[in-house]
């Protein structure tokens, strides 16, 4: 049997690591993968642009996972699936069969889609070669303009400041983390960026994106403003790299369809990681889990079903860690204002210490829940929305304290 | 071999003394630094005390959570070690512990690494409310371990 894994990021990775101990002698694994380096981590980019970490750093695999002569790699880009005749047709022209296929293609940055957005000096997060690219012009720059308040936006502001430029956020919201987070948190991330030296507009839309052969030379805002800049970085967003299957009778909608198994609406073929579609915890809903636990696991779960495991995806659940300025910040599930009409909400925030603590809770079950400045006992509560287990005293969910004693009094 | 050390807390026998935060971070940081130690001790007012360290979980959240390919499960006996010098302090590994057992001081996680095999908590302890407690599988794998130290194939050079 010939399994074809597309794309080696972490899902292909555990994919890999799931299916080498368990496939019979004969099958054979072939990656097939447009990265020039595999298996590093796109989450610790920002990290590579700072300088914390040299290239070495970023590989959370060793390449000598596919020194096994039952896998080969091909490194080349997929242009199509041809689900049909059990083939990948790629950009060179040449073809791959396979008996069994687990896409894991991965996503792209949105574009900005502005005048300029293609001039010299315009990137994008997402690649190697991305980071590769701002890294080398950061060096240069005197101003950069980042695009964006999202995850990937923030952290290429904080990297590109640490390396010297003035940097200026440019956020069509009226928040940051308008995606995921509450006010409280959005504003509290508004502080600690602005503490770090980094400016931020909110609200506001690029016009233009102006320069000549040499590359960007300023930004204009639809009001009117314009701002030097010599570099630009978009972190707009990500869709899944989808294309690959249009045409087949592989479902998509956002990305992927899959079951819980991972397989997709076509038999033999599996997806998962951020092109993958799936059901969420609460088993309501699918959505995009853009999330490298969910991609470990979806990735183990694809080779699983391929090698007749029994085992099921137990569902998305939007969580993100992250730390700004020295503040670590940790969300889990729905916090934001809209998403919790209906819902009983407890937070606290204590203003001297910079410690913020919410829960949400949904006919008694915990639903959403924000940390910020301390996250001490977050995996307990993340572990109570997943398991939707009944809060009993709500009040003790946002002090330390009272977290500690419902910690404590489950170990006894 | 996964998860084949197994760490066995009896509370009965703790005392909440704190020798075993002392041990561990005078170990690992060369200081008698309680909020630098790898164990925790809660206090349960009347219900006595509990020593609580990192389980290694058989099915580890924190394995499949770690984005910097820090978490790794050492080979001999299966026990999830912490790489500070891969870390990157984003604490993923924090938000899924369900024992809230990886902390974090300055901009790195940290976890028990059971001392590189010495248990310094565990044998500090006057009462033995910590054990660390190997599979005979794991047994086997240490044995083989020490009789590859012995041989040529280290040079005798590393300590056991």
């Amino acid at each position: 049997m010939v399994i074809v894994i597309i794309g080696s990021s972490i899902a292909s990775k555990s994919a890999l690591e799931t299916l080498l101990p368990g496939m019979k002698k004969e099958d054979r694994v072939i990656i097939v993968t447009r990265d020039r380096d595999l298996f590093y981590s796109r989450v610790l980019l920002p990290n590579y642009i700072s300088g914390e970490l040299e290239k070495k750093d970023l590989f959370f695999a060793s390449r000598d996972l596919v020194d096994d002569r039952r896998v080969s790699v091909v490194n080349e880009a997929v242009l199509a699936v041809d689900a049909d005749n059990k083939e990948l047709r790629l950009n060179s022209g040449n073809t791959v069969r396979y008996d069994r296929l687990i896409i894991t293609a991965g996503a792209s940055p949105t574009g900005v889609n502005v005048d300029g957005e293609h001039l010299p000096g315009v990137f994008y997060l997402r690649d190697l070669e991305d980071a590769e690219g701002i890294k080398d012009r950061a060096k240069r720059a005197k101003s950069c303009v980042v695009l964006g308040g999202g995850l990937v936006a923030l952290k290429a502001a904080t990297a590109v400041k640490k390396s010297g430029a003035q940097v200026k956020l440019i956020v069509a919201s009226s928040r940051l983390l308008s995606a995921i987070a509450d006010e409280t948190v959005s504003r509290l991330i508004f502080g600690s960026l602005s503490a770090e030296g980094i400016d931020i507009r909110l609200g506001a839309s690029i016009k233009q994106i102006g320069g000549n052969g040499q590359g960007v030379r300023y930004v204009a805002l639809e009001d009117g403003t314009v701002i030097d800049a010599d570099m630009v970085i978009a972190g707009k967003g990500v869709k899944p790299n989808i294309d690959i299957v249009k045409g087949t009778g592989i479902a998509v909608e956002r990305g992927i369809i899959v079951d819980a198994g991972m397989e997709t609406t076509v038999k033999g073929v599996y997806a998962a990681g951020d092109v993958a579609q799936s059901m969420d915890y609460l088993n309501t809903r699918t959505g995009l889990f853009t999330l490298w636990p969910d991609a470990v696991q979806q990735g183990r779960i694809a080779a699983g079903s391929i090698l007749g495991l029994e085992r099921e995806y137990t569902g998305g659940l939007s969580m993100n860690s992250f730390v700004i300025n020295g503040m670590p910040f940790i969300i889990i599930g729905s916090i934001r204002e809209k998403d919790i009409k209906g819902c009983e909400v407890y937070s606290n925030f204590d203003e001297r210490r910079q410690v913020y603590r919410k829960i949400v809770i949904r006919d008694g079950k915990p639903v959403g829940a924000a940390f910020a400045g301390d996250i001490s006992y977050a995996g307990m509560v993340y572990w109570d929305i997943r398991a939707g287990r009944a809060v009993e005293e709500p009040g003790k969910y946002i002090t330390k304290a009272g977290l500690k004693q419902i910690f404590t009094s489950r170990l006894f | 071999m996964s998860g084949s050390v197994t760490v066995n807390i009896q509370k009965d026998k703790c005392t909440g003394c704190g020798l075993c935060r002392l041990a561990c971070s005078f170990d690992k940081n060369g200081v008698f630094n309680p909020n630098a130690s790898r164990i925790w001790i809660l206090d349960g007012d009347e219900s006595g005390f509990y020593p609580n360290i990192c389980r290694n979980c058989e099915e580890a959240p924190c394995l499949d959570a770690c984005p910097a390919g820090a978490l790794v499960r050492r080979r001999e006996d299966g026990y999830i070690l912490l790489n500070s010098e891969k870390c990157v302090g984003c604490n993923m590994c924090v938000m899924v512990c369900p024992f809230c057992a990886i902390g974090r001081m300055g901009d790195r996680n940290f976890k028990c690494d059971t001392c590189n095999h010495l248990e310094k908590c565990a044998r500090i302890c006057p009462h033995g409310a910590i054990q660390f407690q190997t599979s005979a599988h794991s047994r086997a794998n240490k044995r083989r371990k020490l009789a590859g130290l012995l041989t040529a194939k280290t040079g005798g050079k590393e300590k056991w």
